[in-house]
Formats: C-alpha cells, structure tokens, sequence
C-alpha cells in the first residue's frame, strides 16, 4: 500500500493489497473491535436479538430447563472464536469438553470459583472490568444493587454479561433467552445415541421493536454446531400482549447442579 | 593474579507442588548460607556463589551443604523430593545445569560453559518463535547456532535474537553485580494505617508496580529483577529479589509480590512479623534498554490479554491463588479426564498459552463421541433407574439388561422422578483392569427424561450414578 513511493518495484495488486490488509486486520482485530458497539453472533441466534446483533455492554438472561448453559456458551461462542476473553463465575462443575465442542477457544477461557456471597459483587465486578464476556451463574439471588452496578460497569467498560441460575437476574435484563422446548434426536428404546437437540427459545429484549421473539433451532446440530431448524421457518415474531411464559417446574433444578456455593 | 570471578548457583526442585508459601521456608533456610538470593518461581531460586563457595571451601563442598539444607527443609514441610543443582559461571548456564537430566547435580567447571552449552538442544533457550524458526532450518543444538555469525542472528532475529545467541555462548550478561540505580527509580509506598491482608497489600502493590514501570519506561528501560521489601510496624524486613525471563510487567510484578507477601504472613508462625505492614519497597535491580518487544503481532501479547490478566490478579488478590482455573488437556476416556482445570497465574496468561490440541495420534478407545455433557460431575451424584415393576435396573456380566428403564431419580432418596424417555447404553468401561486398586469398571447409558432433559450415566457395581449433565 506504500509502494507509491518506489514505483520502480512490482506494485502490488488489489487484490494482494486486499489480503494484506484483511490479514493484518486479523491480528488486530481484538484491539479494534473495542470500538465497535457490538460483539459477533453466530449467523443461527440473530433471530433472537435485535437487530440481530450482539450488544456489547449489555445483560443477556438465559432460562428454562435442559439447554440454557449451552445455549448461554453458544451465545458467547463466536465473539470467543474471534479474540474476546470468556470468564465463567460460579460453575465449576461445566464440562470442558463440551465447551470446545460449542467452539469457545479454550486459550482466552477461565473459570473462577464461586466467591462467600459477601465478595461476590465485588469478584464479577473485577470480571466485567476485565473481560469482553463474563458468564455468570448463580445459586442465590443477586442483590438488586449489585446488578446495577454491575450493569453500569457493563456499559461503560462494553462487557456483556450472560447470566444463568435459578433466580432470575433481579433487574430486567437487556435481552431473556427462555428455553421453552427441547428435544433431542438420536436416542432410541435401547439404541442409538444423542446427536442433535432441537431447542424452541423465546427472546424478550428491552429495547427492541417487537414485544417477542421466538425461534426454533438445533443446538448441537449433527456437525456440533447451532443452525435454524427448517421446520418452523426460522423467525416467528408474536405480538402477543401476553407476557412470556416461563418454562415449567422443573426447571427449578436446571442450574442446582452447576456450583457448590457452601 | 588469579581472579575469581562470581559463579551462579541455581537450585530446582522438580517435585515442588507449586505451593508459594511453603517456598519461604526453603528459601530462609537457604538464606544462613547466602543473604542474596533471587527467586525465578516457586520451586526454583539461585545466587552468587562467590563468598559463599569460598566460605564453605570451594565449590563441590557449597553444593554439599545448599543439598543438605534444602532437603532438610523439605523434610520439614513433609514434601521430600529430589533437589537438583547446577553451578556454571553465569544464570543460564547455571539453570541448564540444574535441569539437565542426567545428573542430579551438575557442576560446569569455570571457563567451560559455552563447551557445555554445545550439545544441548535449542529447546533449552526457552524462546518458542525463536525455536521454531531455528529447528525448520535445521539448526538443533545450541553449538551449531552458536556457530553463526552473530551479526547473522543478529540481522535474522534482531536483538532478541542476538540476546539469545550470547547466552548460549556462554556469555551471560545478567550477572549479579552491585551496579548503581538511580534513587528516584525506587518505588516506596508507606503503608498508613498498616496493611495484614494480602489482597490489600496486593493492591498497593499493583499501584507501586505501575509507577515503578511508568518510571522505566520514561527511561526506555526495563527491569528483569526487583527487589520486593516490606516492612512491618515493628520493624521486622523482609527483602526478596525476583527474576524473570523476559521483562518484568507491572502484573507480573504485583503476582511477585503476592507470592512474597503469601509467603511472609502465611508461612512458619516463628518467621511471621508481628505487626501490620507499614512499608513497601520495590527497586528495580537490573535495569537495561527496552528491547522493544512488539505488541499484538505475534500473537502473543495482546491488550485483551493484558486486561484479563490483570481482572485474574485482581480476583486471586480477593479469593487466592487458586480461585481462577483455565483448562489444561489430558488423556482420558471419561469426559471429566480428558481437559481439567487448574490454578493459573495472571501474568501467564498476558504472555499467551495453547491448550494443545486434541492428540489425533493418541488413541482412546471407549471415548463417547460428541456431544459432551456441558456439566460434569467430579463425584458423580447418586441415582436411581427404575423398571416398571420399580426395580433397580441392573447389568449382568455379559452386559445384558435386566429390563427396560422406567423411572429415574436423583439423589440418595428423590422426591421427583422422571419418565425415561429414550435411552442407550450399556457402553462398557473397563479401566485399569490389571491394577486391582484403581480399577475402574462401569457401563455407560445415555438417558433422556420426559422434561427433555439428557443425562449421561453410569452403573457401576450395581448402583447407578449421574455423571453428567447435556444442559
């Protein structure tokens, strides 16, 4: 791109310039992306958000028995493929394999223990200050203004926090991931094994121009990845005046199993 | 005239459980032999070897007592390992030395370290780029890089390069000399009202190493040692000089000076100070010229991972050294074997780690093909599978069900059952057979309830456990 100056040398071609810059933005890009407002998403969850972008700076609740960690670490997994550091606080019980399965880059990844509930705030603010995306899982309710401040310290330093537990973030979140239905294939009476789930999410986001989303998908998918499920036609968006119905009583024991907060 | 010149001794304990408080004891009792010494990372410490050796009468005789003392306070802490030591002229020379495998103590006559240096391989430079360009060229032991034109290396590497050529010379650079810093480089912080927490101390101690690196870096100079002192409200000091391989960052730093601190307060009740710290000392020891060490573009050292370093030291400033985990791969056919978590250091992470990844060329027959559970139980939870006569389902030797699974409960005594929805298995497990103590022999089944929830599961001498979960 500077050869202008020594015209004599073979000048390079657009598209070599092109490359160039395309793989020196690479080995910047974890450097720059802080100026852009959002993370990335894979292509399959921007149904569920608006504008189908990832916002950096905001809470993402996930809920609903059987798929909301792995839906949660989806979520995460394309801005962590692309340079974000993922800190996860209060599981230590996730399964390391599954995560690399879900693509989360096991390089930038952490797991910090559940702090006494007195230092929890002051540890996931420590997190957020730190890390792009800070996955949060809880056994007990988070004082309200502990959220706050944490949902401050999200905007201003850009983090986006994805939080799952029993008890519901206590403020409203910027988007709710509930997971209403979940069916996995590849298990028979006595044969097969599991391959693929197929999961039924609804989002309620904040900010957004309809009052719910909803979307069907395949969580893992056969090659372990998450795409549309074709069946449902991808987005269903419901103007419904209802609210969202939360998933059923078992969903109580979702994450119980996740940390052992003594 | 017949100058002695100062050689470096570098002891190694290679069983060391990593522990940094436990260090403090071997380190003190090291000290009765040298007050200098310099510690690289828990497990490891070297000194100047010049009074000593002399003291002691000669080398062979100080090697002989740093062994004894070392093992004797190993013995102390119940954690008796080998010690290994090496003495050569100079720190890299030296450090070789205790690592070499051959010998648990190895002694390189004065003069003879670039003769010893030859035949070891390129690894030993601890560079990793540097190494990997090297070996595809062909170049593997340390004498036929040493055999190139240093102005070559210097040309091919830069300086880091050229750094790296010199040490394997034998020309060691970074000797222990008294050389005289400027005062206003000394970083002191007074402690008011006085300070006996570790992580308040640790806080502290991120602002004075900042200061100190702004300090630096308006020199254009970086330290590779620092002095860590403290002193207590009644006086007691505790002084400890810390060496690094590259530079020393500002969280690399304040980690140091938790690991001292840690030491210090949590250590042998009989050397513990006795009052609130009141003072914080950090003086940069040898200074030299930024290298310059490009950022980002190596993929190593990046802004997000300089930020991720510092929240991990922030925490384990708050919960401990070993409240943050990252993952480190294993061999194993259960999923809870194959990546495990453990304690990681901040700084660590700022300078770049790879999980290395998964061994294609390792076989582990009797893996679970993906999915993986996304929760994994260390102890399995206990369970219950029943029939529909409501009993336990069972396997029989040549892995035959005794009926189909009905019901399924967890816990020792559930309150909630689950209708089995679908379900597979028994995959056998038949570990370490051959070893009647660790021998591990369970079927595997997949299970999926009603509520659409997966679990993976295990029998095992006819009871049933939960050992993940497909959340």
């Amino acid at each position: 791109m500077f050869d202008t100056c020594n015209p004599m040398k073979h000048p390079l071609s657009l598209d070599e310039r092109r490359e160039r810059l395309a793989g020196l933005t690479e080995q910047v890009a974890p450097v720059t992306i802080a100026a852009e407002q959002t993370l990335s998403l894979a292509p399959a969850l921007d149904p569920l958000f608006p504008q189908g972008k990832l916002r950096r700076g905001t809470i993402i609740s996930a809920a609903g028995s059987g798929g909301a960690l792995s839906l949660a670490l989806t979520v995460c997994a394309q801005a962590s493929r692309d340079g974000s550091w993922l800190a996860v606080l209060g599981a230590e019980r996730i399964g390391l394999a599954a995560v690399e399965e879900i693509g989360i880059a096991l390089d930038r990844f952490v797991v910090v223990e559940a702090p006494p509930p007195d230092q929890w705030g002051s540890v996931a603010g420590a997190l957020v200050d730190a890390f792009d995306l800070v996955l949060v899982a809880t056994n007990h309710q988070i004082k309200h203004h502990d959220a706050r401040r944490l949902q401050a310290r999200a905007r201003e330093r850009g983090s986006v926090i994805v939080h799952i537990g029993r008890w519901g973030w206590p403020e409203a979140p910027d988007v709710r991931l509930d997971v209403i239905e979940c069916q996995w294939s590849g298990l028979g009476e006595g044969h097969g094994i599991l391959q693929a789930r197929q999961l039924t999410v609804t989002a309620v986001a904040r900010r957004d121009t309809v009052p719910r989303r909803k979307s069907s998908m395949w969580l893992p998918d056969k090659q372990g990845g998450v795409s549309l499920s074709n069946e449902q036609g991808g987005v269903s968006l419901s103007n419904e005046q209802g609210g969202v119905s939360l998933s059923n009583d078992l969903a109580d024991e979702q994450v119980s199993d996740l940390a052992e907060v003594s | 005239m017949d100058v002695v010149a100062t050689r470096t001794l570098v002891i190694w304990c290679p069983a060391w459980n990593g522990n940094v408080r436990d260090f403090e004891v071997v380190v003190t009792a090291l000290e009765a032999v040298t007050p200098l010494i310099e510690l690289t990372d828990p497990g490891t410490c070297a000194f100047a070897t010049r009074g000593p050796s002399r003291y002691f009468g000669g080398d062979k005789a100080l090697v002989h007592e740093v062994v004894r003392r070392t093992q004797r306070a190993l013995q102390t802490l119940g954690n008796p390992g080998p010690v290994r030591v090496g003495l050569a002229d100079g720190p890299f020379a030296a450090r070789v030395a205790a690592f070499r495998e051959e010998a648990l103590v190895t002694v390189v006559a004065p003069g003879s370290s670039a003769t010893f240096l030859r035949g070891f391989s390129v690894h030993v430079l601890d560079n990793h780029e540097l190494t990997e360009v090297l070996v595809r060229l062909g170049i593997t032991t340390l004498g036929a890089f040493v055999d190139l034109d240093r102005s070559d290396v210097l040309g091919r590497f830069g300086r880091e390069g050229e750094g790296a050529h010199r040490l394997a010379s034998g020309l060691d650079n970074s000797q222990p000399l008294a050389r005289r810093i400027p005062p206003d480089l000394e970083v002191v912080v007074e402690l008011d009202p006085p300070v006996d927490r570790i992580d308040q101390a640790a806080f502290v101690a991120k602002g004075a190493a900042d200061e100190l690196h702004e300090r630096l870096s308006r020199l254009g100079a970086v330290c590779t040692r620092v002095l860590v002192g403290f002193e207590s409200e009644h006086g007691e000091v505790r002084e400890r000089l810390w060496r690094h391989e590259g530079a020393l960052s500002p969280t690399a730093i304040s980690e140091r000076v938790r690991w001292q601190l840690d030491g210090w307060l949590n250590g042998s009740p009989d050397s513990r100070p006795t009052g609130g710290l009141e003072r914080l000392l950090l003086r940069p020891d040898e200074v030299g010229p930024a290298q310059g060490r490009e950022v980002g573009f190596w993929g190593q050292q990046s802004l997000a991972a300089e930020r991720a370093a510092g929240g991990v030291a922030r925490v384990q400033g708050l919960l401990g050294p070993d409240a943050v985990l990252a993952p480190v791969r294993r061999g194993g056919r259960q999923p809870h074997d194959q990546l495990v978590l453990a304690p990681v250091a901040g700084f660590a992470l700022a300078e770049g780690r790879t999980v290395a990844a998964v061994a294609t060329d390792k076989p582990w027959p009797g893996q679970l093909p993906a999915p993986s559970p996304t929760v994994v139980y260390r102890r399995s939870l206990e369970a219950h599978v029943l029939d529909s006569h409501r009993h336990s389902v069972g396997v029989n030797a040549r892995g035959v069900m005794s009926e189909v699974p009905k019901w399924l409960g967890v816990g020792t005594d559930p309150k909630i059952w689950f209708d089995v929805a679908a379900w597979a298995g028994p995959w056998p497990l038949d570990e370490r057979w051959w070893d009647a103590e660790s021998a591990r022999r369970r079927a595997r089944f997949q299970i999926v309830t009603n509520d659409g929830k997966a679990r993976l599961m295990a029998l095992a001498q006819q009871r049933w456990w939960v050992d993940g979960t497909y959340e």
